[in-house]
């Protein structure tokens, strides 16, 4: 399962209220939409954090780097060693 | 004194009540918690959109009048309290409403304004220093039950609006940096961030 699949099954589980939904593309955005709101993006961090053995600073938790899925990997890919794995 | 003592009672009963112990704890004992002072120029606001989730909500201007006739009502007892002490203060407060229940509010101080409220504490330590047409904004609060539906992005932009409305120019507040809802809510309103601050507290004892 690649990086972009985790997030969205995680937004689309936890993050949407709409169940309705069952689909997201990667350059959706997340933030106009709604998806990502204040709690959302406390549970968002949590589950990269506990998933993906990455550090994430306050400077970080920027809207440009959660606007989309594709905005998403593309920062956890910035903050990954190259060895690092995603858990199940 | 007495209004003070009463406001600080009602706040811990129910920070630990509803919120827990652990939350309180977190709240009134910190070594170096860092603290973002943070500033927004009034002449560069976001579109005041009101998402779907937010379409029952309005934001009204509390007074003595609103919290007396019954209309409306707090859903915590210590934000009621609060505000009458932040009104009498000669502070300024505006609330979002779900039907008749205030579910959040958030206040501010207008150092040069007509009614003289008090220059409130945390300018000191924070380093603001509030001009004519500038105000310190502070204390958003947001039931939690009613938080993340965007309702906290949606009170603060429109209470940065009003205040646009109202002449002023700029807006002082802060954040602190382990707070990432606010930290969230903050950036996506995009205000300017100004140097850091580390405080300390053990209860009603800061140092900074």
């Amino acid at each position: 399962m690649m990086i972009a699949d985790h997030i969205r099954e995680f937004i689309l589980s936890e993050l949407i209220q709409d169940k309705s939904i069952t689909n997201l593309s990667n350059d959706e955005s997340l933030i106009e939409s709604g998806i990502i709101d204040s709690l959302g993006i406390q549970k968002l961090l949590t589950f990269i954090e506990d998933r993906i053995s990455i550090q994430i600073s306050d400077e970080d938790i920027i809207p440009e780097n959660f606007e989309t899925i594709e905005a998403i990997v593309s920062f956890i890919k910035s903050k990954m060693p190259r060895s690092t794995e995603i858990r199940q | 004194m007495f209004p003070y003592i009463k406001m600080r009672y009602f706040h811990v009963y129910e920070v630990i009540k509803y919120v827990g112990f652990h939350s309180f704890l977190k709240e009134t004992v910190y070594l170096n918690r860092e603290a973002i002072p943070v500033e927004k120029d009034l002449s560069c606001l976001i579109g005041l959109s009101k998402h779907k989730s937010c379409s029952t909500l309005e934001v009204l201007e509390i007074n003595h009048e609103i919290l007396r006739n019954g209309h409306y009502h707090y859903r915590f007892h210590n934000r009621r309290q609060k505000a009458y002490y932040y009104l009498r203060s000669g502070f300024h407060g505006f609330g979002i409403v779900d039907g008749r229940e205030i579910v959040g509010d958030i206040w501010y101080c207008d150092p040069f304004g007509a009614d003289k409220s008090f220059v409130h504490p945390d300018l000191l330590w924070l380093g603001i220093e509030c001009q004519k047409k500038q105000v310190y904004s502070f204390d958003m609060f947001l039931a939690p039950q009613k938080r993340g539906h965007n309702y906290a992005f949606y009170l603060q932009n429109y209470f940065l609006h009003h205040l646009k409305e109202r002449n002023f120019s700029k807006v002082y507040g802060y954040f602190w940096a382990d707070n990432i809802p606010a930290l969230w809510v903050h950036r996506q309103i995009k205000w300017k961030e100004l140097r850091r601050v580390r405080s300390h507290r053990f209860f009603f004892l800061k140092i900074h």
